[in-house]
């Protein structure tokens, strides 16, 4: 109650000081941080060409100059993947109409998940595909990219559907290196991918 | 009345009311336990669903007159096509066929005490008779 006490005067007045502090220090951290360019954690080079849900052959110079946001996923994941196609769509929705931006999300399932799978997963999810390409290709290939975009992915027999793989999207900036990591299953993480996409757009 | 007990009114003004809208909103939605461990990341945390993709369950006839149909439904997992009201969807959904009946019973309660039509009084008895039937 020693807000409401008016006798403890001096105690509120030394309170408010010290909050206001804080804020004061919070918010020129925050200048601070976002004045600053997004760090450059290594370069996308990816040899491999793969099939979108047109059937559409997808090489690394589609997204030459582009802006775009990485991940691994598989139709039939029972766990994270509809959280992180959830997330991903809320990335689709805020940046769909602008041209320097993509997303890519590459099935690490390609047995299953053909052209044909993709194509009715991407109509289910009411998305268009020159925005956002679902891939399918080589096995072998698919897990080479993962690990070169740095995500995880590997089959296991004992993991809930199959696969193990990793939740986070990966942000590639247009000289295609790799600007930031986030949690895909995570909301606020996804509210600072939104926010670092802008930087990336404003970057000269 | 010293400024001290003045400033004591506005605030039992204002925390007996928010104590009477908490305990009234204490109404028993039941355990989330298994919908959040299995359920929730396809159909959410609300049973919104996720577009066409994975389906509301807040409009499902297998939370009406079609529940008895839900514990084959859940444990057998979909894969095809499936009726519910007049439309026809295509769905695949994994089978949960190592929940136990006391998982079963809480789940599908918790479902219809959410976003069910009332009706049938759910028991492990039931759940389990039901089991029986799937097809």
């Amino acid at each position: 109650m020693l807000i409401f006490n008016l006798e403890k005067d001096s105690k509120v007045q030394i309170w408010a000081g010290l909050l206001m502090v804080v804020l004061t220090m919070i918010s020129l951290g925050c200048d601070q941080s976002s004045r600053e360019p997004l760090p450059v954690i290594g370069t996308i080079d990816i040899p491999y060409t793969f099939t979108d849900q047109q059937n559409r052959q997808i090489g690394q110079e589609l997204f030459q100059g582009k802006i775009y946001v990485a991940d691994f996923f598989f139709t039939s994941c029972p766990t994270i993947c509809p959280i992180m196609k959830s997330q991903m769509l809320r990335i689709y929705e805020k940046f769909k109409d602008n041209d320097q931006f993509l997303l890519l999300s590459h099935s690490i399932d390609p047995e299953h998940d053909t052209v044909e799978v993709l194509n009715d997963f991407a109509a289910r999810l009411a998305i268009e595909a020159d925005s956002w390409h679902l891939v399918t290709g080589v096995k072998e290939e698919i897990y080479d990219t993962a690990f070169r975009y740095g995500l995880a992915a590997m089959e296991d027999k004992n993991a809930p559907g199959g696969f193990i793989h990793s939740g986070s999207f990966t942000l590639v900036d247009r000289q295609g290196k790799i600007r930031g990591y986030y949690k895909g299953t995570e909301e606020e993480a996804v509210d600072r991918l939104i926010k670092d996409i802008g930087r990336l757009i404003d970057e000269p | 009345m010293s400024p001290d007990r003045l400033l004591r009114w506005p605030v039992m003004l204002v925390l007996l009311p928010a104590l009477m809208l908490l305990s009234g909103c204490k109404e028993n939605r039941g355990d989330p336990a298994v919908y959040n461990r299995h359920c929730a990341s396809c159909h959410g945390r609300e049973g919104q669903g996720l577009r066409a993709l994975y389906p509301a369950l807040t409009d499902s006839a297998y939370l009406g007159h079609r529940i008895g149909e839900l514990p084959c439904l859940i444990s057998s997992g979909v894969r095809g096509k499936i009726v519910t009201g007049n439309r026809t969807k295509n769905i695949r959904m994994p089978a949960f066929a190592d929940l136990s009946i006391q998982e079963m019973n809480s789940l599908i309660s918790y479902l219809q005490l959410n976003w069910g039509k009332g009706g049938e009084t759910l028991s492990e008895q039931k759940i389990s008779q039901w089991l029986r039937t799937c097809p």
